[in-house]
């Protein structure tokens, strides 16, 4: 088990490598039950700097560097935020000689400025515990600066998110602060205006301090779209530009205090009766405040308290008694929403908008099927497909998966491959609680199309956005399909600057051929994730109809790598790779790691690959699963755990996380963990040969006859079956059978190689010669290496042949292997920086020079761990030192093979680093812990060949043991 | 990655002897405000080995890790002798950007120094590696690419910890005042 500190630094980075506004969730997520890391790596959180005061960070947008000093008097030191309008700098005033915050305003206009220069000098008239200090305001250049006392703390925003709401009792507290700082500032004739929970902070002593007083608004303003932002906050005569007075802030702070005791935005023009609301949504809430935050946010000033100091006396409860009658007060509220509705054009589409709602980053959405009236069946399933390409291009929206669609027909008693029409797509939105479904149409007018998209909420069934174009021919429907897809993402909420950053056209990011499309559609009916044989030759019709299509390119590799013909791999995903500029940046990303991972095998570089991935698509299952995949190829299986849970809980259903995080745990010796995985995923009807494998391994491990069998039946069944025909020869070698494994691997050759699977069957046949090879068998081990190669000279197939071929000292044919690997795979880090070296080791060891041979392995460590590595390192080592009569060393090494078993549960070596393990310590001097794993291995070997040269040296020596 | 090999070892008196020579200078009893600048102290101190051994003397991000190892020697020596002289001394509130950050370009308190030290002794003992990975980066300015190198460890691994450890590090110093 790795210590508090070891957990804590992986969740952490995990969770730098997330939006800060996802992090808290990430943590809860993560942490599980274990509260002790939460609290580590929840303070941690608060203690990191985002590289502003790193000694390498770059400088920031405006071109200055922590330690730079600016306008001539400030001392940069860390950059504290940064935000739209410009960036927050923690910084040492050096005149006042203070720590200071500094806002940056980039590009406001010359007008804009002059407002924030008067603002701030307004604003520095207010002194009050509860408003944070506003020093000075300045210019260089196009920047416009202010600076305010430095508050160490948190804003009221993050406190929120982290705890989801305050208590009544916190909440009364901190709205007397509040009162008392609005009462300050609104005596000296200053509004807020812009009172958000972001805009309040708490210090280290739990004091409330308002932040921006009068400023957020005019730096706002000094920008185009203003609005969009707080646009919640804002009370409605804000809203319809009329005049505002110190009742207008109220409202804010009404709205406020509702948020931190319900934890829940405020909604003006909701229908139902809010008093209601408040008391179900935070029980135990006092009455005045209740009343308070009620008066407060009436939608006309008039109902509000008439000052800050009312407002506080009226949350004190002995003030002022409710105004009016409840009911009455609920057709008020409408009542209010409609006129301002109606008093102001630009105000009511900011208002429809919100009231039909628009969604946020944490919501998904499902995908009808197009319903198509053109008769042209092309359009079936390539729209749908090509608008979730050109939907899933956003970070902002996730599209439920196919997969999980499927599933969720089968709980509703329908079949899979059922239309999924508008209805049955709101009832799967509704069971799965999805925000809202996306429904297609096309229809043909004439020679013309018509494609029209309809976003839907769920809940309610309103409409929250439509589009609708026409267009002169089929040729043009995938761009206008993109088109659409765009201004839907806008008008759903997303950001300009997302979708102008992600935003290729259709043809261009898919294909321009929408036949290519259709046949790619039918590839993709299990899902792009979880490939299957049975998408091959669709996938073949695609690229056969357009050689471009990479996205079809990507995906045949993939399917080549999970099923069994990785060397069919390489040219699909390098050709995608070489088009991936057409591509969308989520489609990149994809094609990238195919490419990293299939043609190259950098399993470096698709580490990084996957980690920037990760942070630029969050809520992407395969990028966690990618960045899980290459963290635990490396061998660093600790930390694959964080990111392969991260894309089982985006995706539960997702087979590659549970396969991946399955070995994972095995490898780590938590074989429970690992067991309680798959039952999960069987429970849930997951069901793939992957699954079955670990499974099988699992068994094997708990001694388990009957689940080994089970496991290997049901996957012999499958279409994938060839593959499981290596299993069972692996177990019997593990125990020393090696006439039986040998039968049973020449089976399973033939087999794969039937199936066309010939680098399992070069695979398979190297796992017999290294069978051979390790129980003193040369001359069969020889042979059945040249046959290996014969079948397949991929990386694996030549990595295990080279080492049979360097144990058995056929010196110049292992070194012609190892140069073969370096040409031909320099980029595939496992097979030169450890397949290599330790082909070269064995060499050296086998001839006579342990020494070199140590050597040689020490370049190795850092990546020994990996499953490539299969205990050749630590085997081949112990057998160095052994024969240097380092024996404490030696019995360290095997002892390191024996306490991991989990990385490679039937690996041969391992009953054989038992043997080892009892030489080393036989010559210790402990012949009573070398007595006792001398018995283990003869244990594992209770069924071994008789007369194998292990068996019978290990009888004598045991024998010689001194009692 | 190679282990330091032997001459290396017998490197370290030599190296820590001319650290606390120069030291010594900035340190000395008369001087009223001691302030060090350790990356170059730690620079310059190597390089006077290396002229003096040539040949011998290690690369330079092996001699920079020893340098810095010496540097901290010379630190711890010289806390325990001035808290021998004044009992109770408390070590200053330290901010450890500011520290980072000013270490590379001026002259620092050696107060603040012997509060980092204290800290990153209590790193140490539950990440010696990300303590490594602070010493080098503080004391012998290496890059975090140098770093990685040196360990024989990925770019990556290095500013995990790197990252880590700063977090640790500056709650280490804001939340609680050391012991002196």
């Amino acid at each position: 088990m790795s210590s508090l500190h070891e957990r804590a630094g992986q969740v952490l980075l995990a969770a730098l490598a997330r939006p800060a506004a996802e992090r808290d969730a990430f943590l809860v997520a993560t942490c599980g039950e274990d509260d002790a890391l939460l609290e580590e790596v929840a303070s941690l959180l608060l203690f990191h700097d985002d590289g502003g005061a790193d000694a390498d960070a770059t400088s920031d947008t405006a071109g200055f560097a922590a330690g730079d000093v600016f306008a001539g008097r400030y001392r940069m030191i860390a950059r504290a935020g940064r935000g739209a309008m410009g960036d927050v700098w923690r910084a040492d005033d050096l005149v006042l000689e203070t720590p200071v915050a500094l806002k940056l305003v980039h590009g406001a206009s010359a007008a804009g400025r002059a407002r924030i220069v008067d603002e701030v000098r307004l604003a520095r008239q207010i002194t009050h515990p509860a408003v944070c200090r506003v020093f000075d305001v300045g210019e260089a250049g196009d920047v416009i600066f202010y600076s305010m006392e430095f508050v160490s703390g948190e804003d009221l925003a993050a406190l929120l998110k982290r705890t989801g709401r305050l208590t009544p009792e916190r909440v009364l507290e901190i709205a007397h602060q509040l009162c008392a700082g609005l009462a300050a500032a609104h005596a000296q004739g200053v509004l807020h205006r812009d009172l958000k929970p972001a805009n309040i902070l708490i210090d280290q002593n739990g004091s409330v301090r308002i932040t921006d007083f009068g400023i957020a608004v005019v730096t706002d303003e000094a920008r185009s779209h203003a609005m969009f932002g707080t646009i919640g906050y804002m009370a409605p005569e804000q809203l319809a530009g009329e005049a505002l007075t110190e009742r207008t802030d109220l409202y804010g702070l009404g709205v406020v205090l509702y948020e931190l005791v319900t934890g829940q935005r405020h909604r003006l023009a909701r229908p139902g009766d809010p008093s209601a609301q408040l008391s179900v949504l935070a029980p135990g809430i006092a009455p005045g405040l209740e009343r308070a935050i009620l008066a407060a946010t009436s939608p006309d000033p008039r109902d509000r308290p008439a000052s800050a100091l009312e407002m506080a006396a009226a949350l004190s409860g002995d003030g002022v008694a409710p105004a009016r009658d409840v009911r009455w007060r609920g057709t008020r509220l409408l009542a209010g929403a409609a006129v301002v509705a109606l008093a102001v054009t630009a105000a009511t589409l900011i208002w429809s908008r919100a009231a039909g709602g628009t969604l946020t980053a944490h919501d998904t959405i499902i995908l009808a099927d197009f319903q198509n009236t053109t008769g042209d069946s092309v359009f079936d399933h390539a729209l749908r497909i090509a608008l979730a390409v050109a939907l899933e291009q956003s970070p902002f929206l996730k599209v439920f998966p196919d997969e999980r669609a499927h599933e969720a027909l089968r709980l509703m008693q329908r079949l899979p491959t059922d239309r999924i029409d508008r209805t049955i797509a709101r009832e799967i939105a509704r069971r799965e609680q999805l925000k809202a479904l996306v429904a297609g149409e096309i229809a043909s007018l004439g020679r013309h199309y018509v494609v029209g998209l309809e976003a839907v909420n769920a809940e309610t069934g309103d409409v929250m956005a439509r589009e609708q174009v026409e267009v002169n021919s089929k040729e043009e429907v995938l761009s206008a399909l993109g088109a659409a897809a765009s201004r839907m993402r806008r008008r759903l909420g997303e950001s300009l600057t997302s979708i102008e950053r992600y935003d290729v056209p259709l043809p261009r990011a898919t294909t321009p051929s929408l036949d290519a499309l259709q046949a790619y559609a039918l590839a993709l009916d299990g899902g792009r994730i979880n490939p299957r044989v049975e998408a091959i030759p669709h996938l073949q019709r695609a690229i056969q109809l357009d050689p471009n299509f990479a996205l079809a390119q990507a995906l045949l590799s993939g399917v080549y790598v999970n099923t069994g013909q990785p060397a069919l791999a390489p040219e699909w995903s390098r050709r995608a790779f070489d088009h991936r500029d057409r591509v969308t940046e989520r489609e990149r990303y994809f094609i990238s790691w195919r490419y990293y991972r299939d043609a190259v095998q950098a399993w470096d570089k698709g580490l990084e690959l996957a980690r920037s991935w990760t942070v630029a698509y969050p809520r992407e299952a395969f990028a966690f699963n990618s960045l899980g995949l290459a963290t635990w190829g490396l061998g660093h299986y600790q930390q694959a755990v964080a990111p392969l849970r991260e894309a089982l809980r985006l995706d539960p259903k997702f087979i590659p996380p549970t396969s991946n995080l399955s070995a994972t745990l095995t490898a780590l010796n938590q074989f429970d963990e690992a067991n309680t995985l798959l039952a999960d995923a069987r429970d849930a009807g997951i069901e793939h040969i992957a699954l079955r494998r670990e499974a099988y391994v699992l068994a094997f491990i708990g001694h388990d006859a009957d689940g080994m069998a089970h496991e290997l039946h049901a996957a012999l069944a499958t279409p994938e079956g060839p593959q499981a025909t290596g299993w069972e020869p692996r177990i019997a070698a593990f125990h020393g059978q090696i006439e039986q494994a040998h039968d049973g691997f020449r089976r399973s050759v033939a087999a794969t190689s039937q199936a066309g699977l010939a680098q399992l069957a070069g695979l398979y046949s190297a796992y017999d010669a290294t069978a051979h090879a390790v129980v003193g068998q040369c001359r069969q081990a020889r042979a059945e290496a040249a046959a290996a190669i014969e079948l397949s000279r991929d990386n694996f197939t030549l990595g295990s042949a080279g080492r049979v071929l360097a144990w058995c000292g056929a010196d110049r044919d292992a070194a012609d292997i190892a140069d073969e690997l370096t040409r031909r795979f320099p980029e595939a880090v496992l097979t030169t920086r450890l397949v290599v070296p330790v082909i070269a080791a064995a060499r050296a060891i086998r001839s006579g020079a342990p020494a070199r041979g140590l050597e040689l392995l020490e370049a190795v460590r850092p990546l020994e761990r990996s499953p490539e590595a299969e205990f050749w390192p630590e085997y081949l080592r112990g057998e160095a030192l052994l024969q240097l009569k380092r024996n404490g060393e030696a019995a360290g090494e095997f002892r390191r093979i024996v306490e991991h078993r989990g990385e490679l549960a039937d690996s041969p070596l391992y009953p054989l680093a038992h043997l080892g393990l009892g030489r080393a310590l036989a010559a210790t001097g402990d012949p009573t812990g070398a007595r006792q794993v001398y018995a283990s291995f003869l244990t594992l070997w209770k069924d071994a060949d008789a007369g194998l040269p292990p068996l019978t040296d290990a009888r004598r020596e045991v024998a010689r043991l001194p009692h | 990655m190679a282990p330091i090999k032997r001459p290396i070892e017998e490197l370290f008196p030599l190296i820590h002897g001319e650290l606390r020579r120069i030291a010594g200078r900035y340190l000395g009893r008369e001087r009223k405000n001691h302030t060090l600048q350790p990356t170059a102290l730690v620079n310059e101190a190597w390089l006077r080995l290396q002229n003096e051994r040539g040949a011998q003397a290690p690369g330079r991000t092996q001699g920079l890790a020893l340098a810095a190892q010496a540097m901290r020697r010379v630190l711890v020596d010289h806390g325990r002798h001035q808290k021998s002289q004044k009992r109770g001394g408390r070590l200053p509130h330290v901010e450890l950007d500011e520290l980072l950050h000013a270490a590379k370009t001026k002259a620092v308190p050696v107060e603040d120094l012997l509060t980092l030290e204290a800290a990153l002794a209590r790193l140490e003992a539950v990440d010696p590696r990300g303590a490594e990975i602070v010493v080098l980066r503080f004391f012998s300015g290496l890059s975090v690419p140098e770093v990685a190198e040196h360990l024989g460890v990925s770019v990556s691994t290095v500013e995990g910890k790197w990252t880590h450890a700063r977090a640790w590090l500056r709650r280490e110093l804001q939340g609680k005042t050391p012991e002196a």
